[in-house]
């Protein structure tokens, strides 16, 4: 979920290269988006990639590493470029990678201040004469190349020919065919990864001049009797559906709706059996764990609060399974076009959108993709709007919350209430998001024209099996990986703050606690801790929103990572009723006050919780990404305070409005 | 005007040769030229290519000793694209006939995927004779008998000589009699299909 993000570069040895001692050839893949260069990436290196970045720019480098015949081939998955002739900074990085001299900072990195020693080149068989441009400049490097020919499964299907035997003799190069990393075609393609500076090299590079250039792209591919496929008849089809105004309008919204129902409802049945599971272990503690502080540090902070959050690895699987498989169909490009229109009124272009729409699994990816907006008004206004989209993070909040407000199982006939409330909840974000944009993009300063905007419509594939495990896998890897950074951590820090600090017998029974009484004792250590002190520290600023200082210590927290507001209401739970934290939740009641000893969770309190979480700017990472990709604290300073504000009048807001209805 | 189709392929077993692979029926004539267009008879005259030759669908040149097609490759194919605009300035050493450049495409399209289509599976083609443009071959071998001889002839092996030389006339195999030689008939899905899938 944050390429990139890690500043941990993979650098190689400094006597790694290959010039030097032959000891690990290193291979780069170049192609044009699209072109099926990261799932032969994924299918050459397997699960071993490392990311990072490329020095001084936010663009993530993919780098991995196999064996062939006892040699190491590292292999790296430049950026996806049309040109060597630099528009975007993806497409800066791979003209530099391929002419380290055109580079003008000097790289610190040995990997990056050497070319490769070959590069594989994936062409798409459905547009190849697309590709051939391309593969002319990188012939220019006299780096040795191979050309890997993908989607020839669907060029057949289309009836369309190639003669690879033809192809290989007319571009002079190496010339394998791989289909969406088959493995049975992988092996040839491997066979020739070790030895590059043994692939045949054209005699006479390809020409440079635009007519000699066309005079060469159509003859290589007349020779190769290369037929232009007809436009695929399904595509064609299914687009006139998925892309006419109105239909295609109202598919994009059902599939949406449909999309968060499946959410929750198939979900469901999995959370259930992790909650179990983790009820289970809450009993084992129990039974085999004497030491109190050890029992409660086990139940309260790692199954509480921790395991709070790992119940929702099903949902976010789900919800990545599902972005995965809508965009291995070719799905989102259509969304992409669809939505180009809403986006011009904002002031932006459709691209925007592919950037926003990265931002639902999470803000920081979004914020990154703005890189390829040409227009700097553009890039500003997309990241400023990207935390607003509903990420991933605020998916356990609002499970929580409205399993909290909407009891399971309410719906009319098969639509769920729950999935409809939660489809709302990211319309809200979205919409949020489209204003935020609107209005940056309206204030920034040196508004510069629109440029025109190209997307590929890709045609309608049956994405493969691999490619969406390994990105389901990827995102799933990310979020438990933050589960064990993050999110442990605070949860930690929040459980000493919850329980200290330590109460003895002789001072609680002074206080009028009957020691001998579990909840009590424990209810009185949490309502005299340092953490009640900091919620009751703050109380005047939530307390018109309806909430008490539990939840304050849940939000206050939450302004690490979002998922920590689970994990601190899991503890706060777990410390009232250890034995059924979910009902205690249901069941909390207000402590002091004028709403005392009335439920805690009310409709209203629910509503306000959940209109500040759409608009909230509660996550460190994407603040740090924001200040590096704006280059100064000026845009996260005004992006998190205006977010907050907002977030606060909005549950008011809400608070108010469920109030007045209930 | 779009450009003339040309891209260099090498020749086996002769690193001086490069052939330009152009257009088939481009020029009226094969075999070695007396004159070419300006741009590439500078280079003939100042030795950068000792040999220009035409062929049915390509250009074959080789290039003067102690030069290399690295230095020269660039110069050379400016020269072949200029030339290829104006095929009618282009002079023969010896015009030949039509059924020489007929016979050229035939016995290239013997050596070449055709024919090696056919020797595949156990089949035989040989040529037999040429004449007015009309063209005898010999098909053999597994090919006796085969139902699906009509359609080799025809759809694969015509089609073939007819795109190294679009001026050959009938052809027909002395063991098939004749066959029904109107330009390529519809394309068979059979002929379409021939992207492999790895």
């Amino acid at each position: 979920m944050h390429p990139g993000f890690d500043h941990g570069l993979t650098v190689a040895p400094p006597d790694g290269g290959a010039t030097t001692r032959g000891a690990t050839v290193r291979l780069a893949l170049v192609g044009s988006p699209n072109s099926g260069k990261t799932t032969l990436f994924n299918a050459l290196t397997g699960m071993h990639a490392k990311t990072g970045n490329y020095p001084g720019v936010t663009v993530a480098r993919y780098e991995g590493s196999t064996r062939v015949n006892g040699i190491a081939v590292v292999v790296e998955d430049l950026p996806g470029t049309y040109s060597l002739d630099p528009i975007s900074i993806d497409e800066e990085i791979v003209a530099d990678r391929l002419d380290p001299n055109r580079s003008h900072e000097s790289a610190a990195d040995v990997a990056l201040s050497t070319a490769p020693d070959g590069l594989l080149v994936t062409m798409d068989a459905t547009v190849l004469h697309r590709s051939l441009g391309l593969l002319a400049q990188v012939l220019q490097t006299e780096i040795p190349t191979c050309v890997v020919v993908t989607f020839t499964d669907e060029l057949a299907r289309r009836q369309g020919t190639l003669d690879f035997d033809a192809l290989r003799r007319a571009l002079g190069v190496p010339v394998v065919t791989v289909v969406a990393g088959r493995n049975s075609d992988l092996a040839a393609l491997r066979g020739l990864l070790a030895n590059p500076s043994d692939w045949d090299a054209p005699i006479v590079l390809p020409p440079t001049a635009t007519r000699e250039l066309s005079a060469w792209v159509g003859s290589v591919l007349a020779a190769a009797r290369y037929e232009v496929p007809q436009i695929d008849e399904r595509t064609r089809k299914v687009d006139a559906v998925l892309l006419h105004p109105w239909w295609g309008s109202l598919i994009f919204f059902a599939t949406m709706f449909a999309f968060f129902q499946v959410i929750f409802t198939v979900a469901a049945p999995l959370q259930d059996g992790i909650e179990t599971f983790f009820a289970y272990l809450g009993s084992l503690v129990d039974t085999y764990v004497s030491n109190p502080w050890l029992g409660s540090f086990l139940s309260d902070a790692l199954l509480g609060g921790v395991g709070g959050v790992l119940v929702f690895v099903p949902q976010i699987a789900l919800l990545f399974l599902m972005i995965s498989v809508l965009e291995g169909i070719g799905y989102m490009s259509r969304a992409a076009f669809l939505m180009d229109k809403v986006m011009s009124t904002a002031g932006l272009e459709g691209r925007a959108f592919v950037a926003l729409l990265s931002s639902l699994a999470c803000a920081i990816p979004g914020i990154m993709a703005t890189r390829t907006l040409p227009s700097a008004r553009d890039r500003l206004a997309t990241m400023i709007a990207a935390p607003l989209m509903t990420c991933s993070a605020r998916l356990p909040v609002y499970i929580l919350l409205i399993g909290l407000l909407v009891p399971t199982g309410a719906g009319w006939g098969p639509v769920s209430t729950q999935g409809a409330v939660m489809f709302g909840l990211y319309l809200a974000g979205a919409v949020a998001a489209m204003a935020a944009a609107w209005i940056a993009s309206h204030v920034g300063r040196g508004a510069g024209p629109l440029l025109p905007f190209y997307m590929e419509m890709p045609p309608y594939r049956m994405p493969s099996v691999r490619s969406v495990a390994t990105s389901v896998w990827g995102s799933c890897k990310t979020f438990l990986q933050k589960i064990g950074k993050i999110i442990l951590g605070t949860t930690i820090v929040l459980w000493l703050l919850l329980n200290l600090p330590a109460q003895n017998d002789a001072e609680m029974q002074a206080a009028g606690i009957d020691t001998s009484n579990a909840a009590a004792t424990s209810e009185h250590v949490l309502n005299n801790s340092y953490a009640a002190g900091v919620g009751k520290f703050v109380e005047p600023v939530f307390d018109p929103l309806g909430f008490d200082w539990r939840i304050n210590i849940g939000v206050v927290a939450s302004l690490a990572a979002r998922e920590v507001f689970v994990a601190t209401l899991g503890q706060v739970a777990a410390a009232q009723d250890p034995e059924n934290p979910s009902t205690a939740l249901q069941e909390m009641t207000v402590v002091d006050g004028p709403r005392a000893s009335q439920p805690l969770f009310t409709a209203p309190v629910v509503a306000a919780l959940l209109a500040f979480f759409i608009f909230a700017l509660q996550c460190v990472s994407t603040i740090a990404v924001l200040r590096r990709e704006s280059g100064s604290w000026k845009w996260p300073t005004i992006a998190f305070t205006s977010y907050f504000a907002l977030a606060w009048v909005a549950a008011f807001a809400a608070n108010r409005i469920v109030g007045a209805l209930m | 005007m779009t450009p003339v189709a040309t891209h260099p392929e090498a020749v086996p077993g002769d690193d001086r040769a490069l052939r330009w692979v152009t257009q088939a029926g481009l020029f009226e004539f094969i075999g070695e030229i007396a004159h070419a267009p300006d741009a590439l008879q500078a280079l003939v005259d100042d030795g950068t290519l000792v040999r220009v030759e035409v062929e049915p669908a390509a250009v074959l040149t080789s290039i003067g000793l102690g030069r290399t097609w690295r230095d020269e490759g660039a110069r050379v194919r400016t020269a072949i694209c200029t030339a290829l605009e104006t095929p009618l300035m282009w002079v023969a050493r010896d015009p030949g006939e039509l059924d020489d450049i007929v016979r050229m495409a035939v016995v290239d399209a013997i050596a070449g995927d055709s024919g090696k289509f056919i020797r595949s599976h156990g089949g035989e083609v040989e040529l037999v004779s040429v004449h007015g443009g009309d063209v005898q071959v010999r098909l053999g071998g597994a090919c006796e008998h085969c139902p699906a001889f009509a359609f080799t002839l025809s759809s694969r092996f015509e089609a073939d000589v007819r795109a190294r030389c679009p001026r050959v006339g009938k052809v027909k195999s002395i063991q098939g009699g004749a066959c029904d030689t109107t330009p390529s008939g519809p394309k068979s899905w059979i002929g379409r299909v021939t992207a492999r899938r790895g």
